[in-house]
């Protein structure tokens, strides 16, 4: 499990240093918005893998209980911004839809992710 | 077009991928999913940046069959530089311009779809909120306390703090027969 939990920390470690990579090559190309919308992609990864890293002290290194811990943050962080989305949507808020949408693209990632991880 | 609109689409136009959405409006009208494709970007992204160019004015839209069309404003980019720089603005615009930007601004900060987060400390503040929540009220009608607080609670629970705040800012009057809206002898600022 420990090389699990170091297989995860890499994956959102890499996916955060490529978002703000792109983030940066979208702001030297004069796409400003766009490039935003990476850095705030590349902060989910980052806050997940800080997660994790407090779910392994949290839980004494049991691989269950970290799998359990990450699970259900992967559900209780990201509902907040699913219901951001429906209230920005009712209100025809494209900017905040756009900035919850891809959050939430990026916490499916990560859930998809480390189901595949925890499962090799 | 004003300085202020000016400043917008010039704020709107400084990023690459709503100029490339502009040069395919100018070929012919598209829809988002035609522009997605053709600029390699996500649709979602595209409406994000059409609701900017709209807002803009610089893009309009129309129904047509089962799609919205984007159209190009060709009036506005038939202004020229010139134009908008020779455009005066005189110092009592500007001063107006300021307080309505910062009266935006305050309101942008405590109200979220139209429900106000919290009551403002700073008396200033405090009297923009109060203002927006006075106009919920009709002139002329007399209302009863409980058809106030109604009002009111649309806004924020505390009604009876905002209640009391209302009259004692001028914004309501109260006797006998119960709360009117008072016309203000100047705009607020």
């Amino acid at each position: 499990m420990g090389t699990k939990t170091d297989a995860l920390h890499s994956y959102l470690k890499a996916q955060n240093a490529l978002y703000r990579q792109q983030a940066q090559t979208l702001l030297a190309d004069d796409r400003g918005d766009e490039s935003h919308f990476e850095t705030i992609r590349a902060n989910i990864f980052e806050i997940f893998d800080t997660v994790l890293s407090a779910g392994e002290k949290a839980c004494a290194g049991d691989p269950d209980r970290i799998r359990q811990f990450f699970s259900r943050k992967l559900e209780q962080i990201p509902a907040s911004w699913s219901a951001s989305y429906e209230q920005a949507r009712q209100h025809g808020d494209t900017e905040t839809m756009q900035v919850e949408r891809i959050k939430l693209e990026a916490a499916r990632t990560i859930a998809r992710t480390a189901d595949q991880i925890w499962r090799e | 077009m004003t300085e202020t609109e000016a400043i917008r689409l010039f704020k709107c136009l400084s990023d690459k991928s709503r100029v490339q959405i502009l040069k395919s409006l100018a070929i012919e009208d598209m829809y988002v999913e035609r522009l997605a494709e053709r600029l390699g970007i996500t649709a979602a992204t595209v409406s994000f940046h059409l609701k900017k160019l709209t807002e803009a004015g610089a893009v309009t839209s129309h129904k047509s069959q089962y799609y919205t069309m984007y159209s190009l404003n060709r009036g506005l980019f038939a202004v020229s530089l010139l134009d908008i720089l020779q455009e005066e603005s005189d110092e009592a615009d500007l001063l107006a311009q300021r307080d309505a930007e910062y009266r935006q601004k305050v309101i942008d900060a405590f109200f979220v779809y139209g429900k106000l987060k919290a009551i403002p400390a700073q008396q200033k503040k405090r009297r923009i909120v109060l203002e927006v929540i006075a106009g919920a009220f009709e002139f002329g009608r007399t209302y009863t306390e409980r058809e106030v607080n109604l009002q009111i609670a649309d806004f924020h629970d505390d009604f009876c703090t905002i209640r009391r705040d209302l009259v004692t800012e001028g914004f309501l009057t109260r006797d006998e027969t119960g709360y009117r809206r008072v016309m203000l002898s100047h705009p607020e600022s």
